[in-house]
């Protein structure tokens, strides 16, 4: 059904002030980061100085930013393969007709609507090698009582864990979402035939799950590598040395802490050209594997 | 209705419409308009974030005094984050009319342009300068020129658990104060039980750079940058190596424990639960510390930083902050700062403020009413933070660099891979000067 707008004018004067916003508010700071991470800064900005692709050499070939792009990976990696695997896992359990689901659900459900400044004190209240309780049940059990915030690995551990814990919610939602939608018959039909429990799962389930986990993880991915920020700034500050510095938190540091914008733009067109590449590369990848039901 | 008037209608509401979108617009891009005011509006940014307060109460206190004057205070973060928040402002003409910074952002707020020296501010004999501390003074002050006004500065000191001590069989009277004292005393209380770790503080560049200043080795070129922009480092000096060598060796005897970097709270704690014998922090938390030591059933005692034996101590560098002017406001206001940090100076407000925080008092005439009135013998700890401070050689201190977070944070950065295990001294030193030298070049780059 087509409505016709009374006149001309009105549709754009409704459209106007999306359109500002979105001007003033992204496409303008976006070009201007663009543009700044072609110069070196001082004060914040106030002094700028041209320097072509010096900035791109530099972050290009400094080791430190290379390990920075490497722990994202990790990081990024850790979050989608276990956020997704915990959350389908959770899913299928919870959507079986059991007493209290709703229950159950609405508890799950609950981390993701905290702040990542609040998941962050409460895992690492957890995870205190002095005062945590895992490492008291660590020691009860295993005797062992790692240094969770200073060793590199543990603490990578550590913010993993946290992320994929407050992210929970959202995966857990869209997983439950995707199941509800699978017809019964499909997997009666698959039982009569005789496939087990794994087959069922693994053949029927998760392809016709497809279009929502290919969803999911473009989404997990994102969001590892863009809001993360909160939790790695309350857990660890990209301590110790540098093993849980992802990107967006050395992003921050550079443009914040040392103030140099020059070098932060830089970094930031960085990043958002592997997000962009990494999402098409799965839209490549995937393209054949995701079945989308209607078409 | 017929179709004309429908018509009609429409293009009313179309242009009802627009006004409505447009005076929306305009409503929230166009700046406020300020009512005319009768008082000068004074804001101050400040990262005291446990004194805000008190520093609140200051400012109203301000205004009483100064009625033609309305001081407002705002807590803006640590040092580094009311920094960065200045420039953001000052960037966009917005910029408070004082902030406080500590040296991290000394150099950075005279080079950016954004403030002006205090003594520009200051007819000669407005102000009794002779009646001020020297090196408080002389921390504040830029190619002979004083650019801010001092306000929160304090120095590192010695703290120990004389209980621990005694059971370690060290006389409690007597601190360690050299680095070869501190090892033995580690090394006894360690091994008579009477602690975990002999001693703690947080893995922090502070005492880097202090402990260079005391060995009087400057950290950077162009006369630790007070004669010009900086360009080369000194990590790789004697004294730099020496320094890392002590700190290392303290940890691989485990007589030393790392609270974590920056980690105030964690290394205090520690040496409040007497896991450790004796600690090292700032003047500033003598009642603090004394206080913990009531709470948890031990004496405190306050000693000098301990140095190298054998090295002749140059004195310390002031830590803490100093409060800036910046520029661009109308005079009545700027006049109006000037005032406030006049008073904020006066001995009534710099007694005051010692004794609520243990900062040092800005003045020699506010120091004689504290002894005066037996300040120093409640709590003499604060004694010996004076004298230490005044004992110091002549002449500024500290380092001046553009981006003194960064290359702290290299240093530190180098210090974690020797204890780590990652790299010796000499090797950790040697990359960590590589990459100060360049962060250094590209701002003296960029500065000019």
């Amino acid at each position: 059904m087509q409505s016709k707008f009374p006149g001309k004018v009105l549709p754009f004067v409704l459209f106007l002030p999306s359109v500002v916003i979105s001007v003033l508010f992204l496409y303008y700071p976006a070009f201007q980061t663009f543009l700044l991470s072609f110069h070196k800064t001082a004060f914040f900005g106030k002094k700028k100085l041209y320097v072509g692709w010096e900035n791109f050499i530099e972050t290009f070939t400094s080791l430190d930013y290379l390990n920075t792009v490497w722990v994202s990976m990790v990081f990024s990696a850790g979050v989608v393969i276990f956020g997704l695997a915990l959350s389908i896992g959770t899913a299928l359990l919870v959507n079986q007709t059991i007493r209290l689901k709703r229950i159950y659900v609405m508890i799950l459900l609950l981390p993701y609507a905290l702040s990542p400044v609040l998941a962050g004190i409460i895992w690492l209240f957890l995870f205190s090698p002095t005062a945590g309780i895992i490492n008291y049940f660590l020691n009860l059990f295993f005797g062992i009582e790692p240094d969770w915030i200073g060793q590199g690995h543990l603490a990578l551990i550590m913010v993993i864990v946290t992320t994929v814990w407050k992210n929970f919610g959202y995966n857990l939602v869209f997983v439950l979402a995707g199941l509800q939608n699978i017809p019964g018959e499909v997997l009666q039909a698959a039982e009569m035939d005789g496939a087990s429990s794994f087959r069922r799962l693994w053949e029927v389930t998760l392809p016709l799950l497809s279009p929502i986990l290919f969803f999911l993880v473009v989404m997990n991915l994102i969001y590892s590598f863009f809001g993360t920020f909160g939790i790695i700034d309350i857990m660890t500050k990209g301590a110790p040395l540098n093993s849980t510095n992802i990107m967006i938190y050395n992003l921050y540091r550079t443009a914040f802490i040392y103030t140099k914008s020059g070098s932060a733009a830089t970094q930031s067109v960085i990043l958002f050209a592997l997000v962009a590449g990494l999402t098409l590369l799965q839209f490549r990848a995937t393209r054949g594997r995701v079945f989308y039901s209607g078409a | 209705m017929n179709h004309i008037l429908k018509e009609k209608l429409m293009k009313r509401k179309t242009i009802f419409i627009g006004l409505m979108v447009g005076l929306l617009v305009v409503g929230l891009l166009v700046p406020k308009v300020s009512l005319a005011q009768e008082k000068a509006e004074v804001s101050f940014w400040h990262a005291m974030g446990w004194m805000d307060a008190y520093i609140k109460r200051m400012a109203e206190d301000f205004s009483f005094y100064y009625p033609a004057t309305k001081l407002t205070s705002l807590q803006k973060g640590s040092y580094t984050e009311t920094l960065t928040a200045v420039m953001a402002a000052a960037g966009v003409g917005d910029a408070p009319h004082v902030f406080q910074t500590s040296e991290i952002g000394t150099k950075q707020a005279y080079d950016s342009g954004y403030i002006t020296p205090f003594a520009d501010l200051v007819k000669v004999g407005e102000v009794d300068w002779t009646d001020f501390l020297q090196p408080l003074l002389d921390n504040a002050t830029i190619g002979g020129k004083l650019v801010s006004i001092p306000w929160n500065n304090s120095s590192p000191i010695l703290y120990y658990n004389k209980n621990i001590f005694k059971k370690a069989g060290l006389n409690p009277d007597n601190a360690p104060t050299t680095w070869e004292d501190v090892s033995s005393a580690c090394r006894k209380i360690v091994a008579s039980g009477a602690a975990q770790y002999g001693i703690v503080w947080p893995l922090h560049q502070w005492w880097y750079v202090e402990w260079m200043t005391e060995q009087g080795q400057d950290i950077v070129n162009n006369e630790n940058g007070r004669a010009g922009t900086p360009t080369e480092s000194y990590l790789l000096s004697e004294a730099s190596v020496r320094t890392f060598e002590f700190w290392k060796q303290l940890y691989d005897e485990k007589l030393y424990v790392n609270p974590g970097v920056e980690a105030w709270t964690e290394s205090n704690q520690i040496f409040w639960a007497q896991k450790a014998g004796m600690a090292m922090e700032s003047t500033a938390a003598v009642r603090r510390f004394l206080a913990g030591g009531l709470e948890g059933g031990y004496e405190v005692g306050v000693s000098v930083l301990p140095t190298p034996r054998g090295i002749k101590r140059h004195g310390i560098m002031l830590g803490g902050g100093t409060l800036f002017i910046t520029k661009g406001h109308p005079e009545e206001e700027t006049e109006a700062a000037k005032e406030f940090l006049k008073w904020i100076s006066l001995p009534e407000q710099t007694i005051r403020w010692h004794k609520a925080t243990g900062y040092y008092p800005s003045r020699h005439s506010a120091v004689n009413v504290l002894e005066l009135t037996g300040w120093f013998k409640q709590y003499p700890g604060y004694r010996v933070a004076f004298d230490q401070l005044l004992e110091s050689e002549p002449g500024t201190k500290g380092p001046l660099m553009g981006n003194y977070r960064e290359v702290t944070t290299l240093i530190v950065n180098a210090l974690e891979k020797v204890f780590a295990g990652k790299l010796t001294v000499k090797e950790a030193l040697t990359e960590a000067k590589q990459k100060v030298d360049k962060v250094l070049a590209e701002y003296a780059r960029i500065v000019g």
